[in-house]
């Protein structure tokens, strides 16, 4: 009885396989920040009327905080093309549902930058620009007058 | 006749020693050598899996591992902490509850050891001294177009191996 019982033990560990060894690995990868702008306004922008719906900004972020700038070159002013011509024309741009903002008021908007801090994973700001009045009734001289937009997304 | 038996006597001492050397001697070596079954990774070091393009990077390889056998037959099987299925991985993000799925593959050479959770490779076989490196990669869907939240994402593989 004990020597059938060694043989059928025997028979039994030679059926199990042999662990031999483990080792165990970390996997560790990340996802950076990452933040996207995109954009449906034309490069040139043609504005002829005193309320201009531009186009629109979409801003993507997967989870970090960010910072959106709107930076005119011109001082915040359409200038005429023409260097003889000096006059300005008086604009200000409405943001999502931020309006009237005026880029030429450096103490609200220093270096003629609206700033808009933010954390959403997705937005879409229309943007527009607005006048108050019409060349004519400024007394404008005719010409072609500009101003350019840099419209930047970054981490704060 | 005592000279003569001593004659005989020393006839028949010569007869045994050269019977002696005639004869056959059986040593017996016994050696153990003791069986090597192993096998190591080091952790990787963290890396980014977002492209330039923003998507997910297709591969990457991500170390090496070294298995050293004296057994003629041997079997390499991994398993994961949050696979989904038996070819799908997932990392799971710190301090959150997003999972983002990877699939595998243990290539030696250009020959695919084991590319499933849980499940042995065929059988391999003795390795030399310096045991054989296979290269561990991680696939991810380049395809994809969901903006991942960053952070960093964790998995932890166990890779065992067994004779057979």
């Amino acid at each position: 009885m004990k020597k059938s019982f060694i043989v059928v033990l025997l028979i039994a560990l030679i059926g199990l396989p042999v662990f031999a060894d483990q080792a165990v690995v970390q996997l560790k990868v990340s996802v950076d920040t990452s933040l996207t702008l995109t954009t449906s306004i034309p490069s040139i922008a043609t504005l002829t009327t005193l309320d201009n719906n531009i186009g629109t900004v979409t801003l993507a972020s997967n989870g970090a905080a960010w910072v959106l700038t709107v930076k005119s070159v011109n001082g915040g002013y359409l200038k005429a093309t023409d260097s003889a011509n000096t006059t300005h024309y008086p604009y200000k741009l409405t943001v999502g549902t931020v309006n009237a903002i005026d880029l030429s008021d450096t103490v609200n908007h220093p270096l003629y930058t609206y700033t808009l801090n933010g954390t959403a994973a997705s937005v879409t700001y229309p943007v527009s620009v607005q006048f108050a009045s019409t060349p004519a009734a400024l007394g404008l001289p005719a010409g072609t007058y500009t101003d350019q937009l840099y419209i930047t997304l970054a981490t704060p | 006749m005592k000279r003569g038996f001593l004659l005989s006597v020393f006839a028949m001492l010569i007869c045994l020693s050269i019977h002696a050397a005639d004869g056959t001697t059986s040593l017996n070596v016994n050696a153990l050598v003791s069986p090597i079954l192993s096998v190591a990774m080091d952790d990787p070091e963290t890396f980014n899996i977002i492209g330039s393009d923003r998507r997910l990077i297709a591969s990457k390889i991500v170390g090496n591992t070294i298995v050293k056998s004296s057994y003629n037959s041997w079997k390499i099987t991994i398993d994961s902490n949050y696979n989904s299925s038996s070819t799908l991985g997932r990392l799971k993000l710190d301090g959150g509850d997003t999972y983002l799925p990877y699939r595998f593959a243990l290539m030696d050479g250009s020959t695919t050891v084991v590319s499933s959770f849980n499940v042995p490779s065929a059988s391999q076989p003795r390795t030399s001294m310096d045991g054989v490196s296979m290269i561990l990669y991680l696939y991810f869907d380049h395809s994809d177009e969901t903006v991942w939240p960053r952070g960093v994402y964790r998995d932890t593989l166990l890779l065992s191996v067994t004779t057979d």
